[in-house]
């Protein structure tokens, strides 16, 4: 069921990112709501599902950008693995995991992205991207990650049963 | 990734895109709906202010129109007798929509509603009647995707009006449309407030398209060069449609090998 959620709720959010959030941007930064859904869904779902979120949503957010297709999900998919080895460590997310989870996905996928524009010819001055871009962004994605964390974790309590340790 | 950059999976990405870009398209009117409301409640005082400020400027301009009437008319006489024929007529534009702006934050560009099926071709420069937005970067059958001028990416060959000097124009990748023109001569005269147009050099744009005004200058000693910040006449952030040249097409300046035969 996990699956089918992935491309209508994906779908929007990249659509949101194109369109209404460029409208608060701060700066040259504004929420990634793509990376939020993918981190905060990743956290609670199987890997293999919370791989295909990454793999979605990167291509949504690829196809609205002028980035060839495959940034951003090579983006989602690296951020996704190193979440998963924090996930691993913890016994349970509390807010401060989430914090910083939130914090280091945020991270890593900009100098993913960074790294991958500037294989492909078209380098950013990440002096700028820094203040201008890092910043903002990191700023939104810690005051949308409670809502968009507490929303998926309710849909996902109806969808997924919950395993049973012996 | 490698496949996208050779544009093998254009049919994939044309079909994918459709209802993705029809939805942020409702988005982004939705959007533009709103925000317009929000901006209509102004201050009253402000626009009285404002719209006495611009009787003013009316009425000077009106008499500078006069006098660029003389010489616009002194202008066709001269270069009728010339024969020269002006890089304006013959433009042939279409008109597109904003529907989306770049989903990477560090990346400057907008998509526009209008694609191969209505003409468009990459390269093809893009402006407003305020000057220069940008490029047609990639484009798919119904929508493409314009790299601003502001991009870090971006490099227009333009010139200074008063002084005829020439550099390159590079987007600084801010919000605010800023951008900063380089590798101008160390002897030019700049001065704040001038106009910078395209120059036509390299054959990316067609010349004489505004692209912003020098709001500072630059100078060091020893440098080779100064530079000057350019500031854009457009304001990116709150684009709704665009001018799309349609009767442009950049210049090819690859250099192929010919087989010579002995």
């Amino acid at each position: 069921m996990g699956y089918y959620l992935a491309i209508p709720i994906l779908i929007i959010a990249a659509a949101l990112e194109s369109s209404v959030l460029p409208y608060v941007r701060l700066y040259s930064g504004q929420p990634s709501i793509v990376l939020l859904l993918v981190l905060c869904w990743g956290l609670h779902a199987p890997l293999e599902e919370a791989l295909f979120w990454a793999f979605v949503g990167g291509i949504f957010q690829d196809l609205l950008s002028i980035t060839p297709l495959g940034t951003s999900t090579i983006a989602l998919v690296l951020v996704l693995f190193g979440v998963e080895v924090i996930r691993k460590q913890v016994y349970r997310v509390s807010i401060i995991t989430l914090m910083g989870m939130i914090l280091t996905g945020t991270v890593l996928h900009e100098i993913i992205v960074f790294i991958v524009l500037a294989l492909i010819g078209a380098p950013r001055d990440l002096a700028e991207v820094l203040p201008y871009v890092l910043m903002p962004e990191i700023f939104y994605n810690l005051i949308l990650m409670l809502p968009i964390y507490v929303i998926l974790r309710f849909i996902q309590r109806r969808i997924h049963k919950p395993e049973l340790s012996v | 990734m490698g496949a996208s950059t050779l544009g093998i999976l254009g049919p994939f990405e044309d079909i994918v895109s459709v209802p993705l870009n029809a939805i942020t398209g409702g988005f982004t009117r939705l959007s533009q709906t709103m925000s317009r409301l929000l901006s209509e409640t102004n201050d009253v005082n402000e626009l009285r202010r404002r719209n006495r400020e611009l009787e003013d400027q009316f009425i000077k301009l009106q008499g500078e129109l006069i006098q660029l009437r003389e010489i616009s008319s002194d202008y066709e006489r001269l270069a009728g007798l010339l024969d020269y024929t002006s890089s304006l007529e013959g433009r042939e534009f279409v008109t597109a929509d904003v529907i989306g702006v770049d989903a990477q934050s560090a990346v400057r560009s907008i998509i526009i509603n209008r694609g191969t099926r209505d003409g468009i071709d990459v390269g093809m420069p893009v402006q407003t009647d305020l000057g220069l937005v940008g490029r047609i970067y990639s484009v798919s059958a119904n929508t493409s995707r314009v790299q601003l001028i502001s991009d870090q990416n971006s490099a227009v060959s333009a010139r200074l009006q008063k002084s005829r000097a020439e550099g390159s124009v590079r987007g600084r990748g801010l919000l605010t449309g800023n951008l900063r023109m380089q590798f101008i001569p160390v002897d030019a005269e700049i001065t704040v407030g001038d106009l910078v147009v395209t120059s036509g050099l390299g054959g990316n744009f067609p010349p004489d398209i505004v692209i912003g005004q020098v709001t500072s200058r630059r100078k060091f000693e020893f440098e080779l060069w100064q530079e000057a910040e350019v500031s854009s006449l457009i304001n990116f952030s709150t684009l709704e449609f665009v001018l799309v040249v349609t009767s442009f097409r950049p210049a090819n300046l690859t250099i192929e090998d010919v087989p010579v035969t002995p």
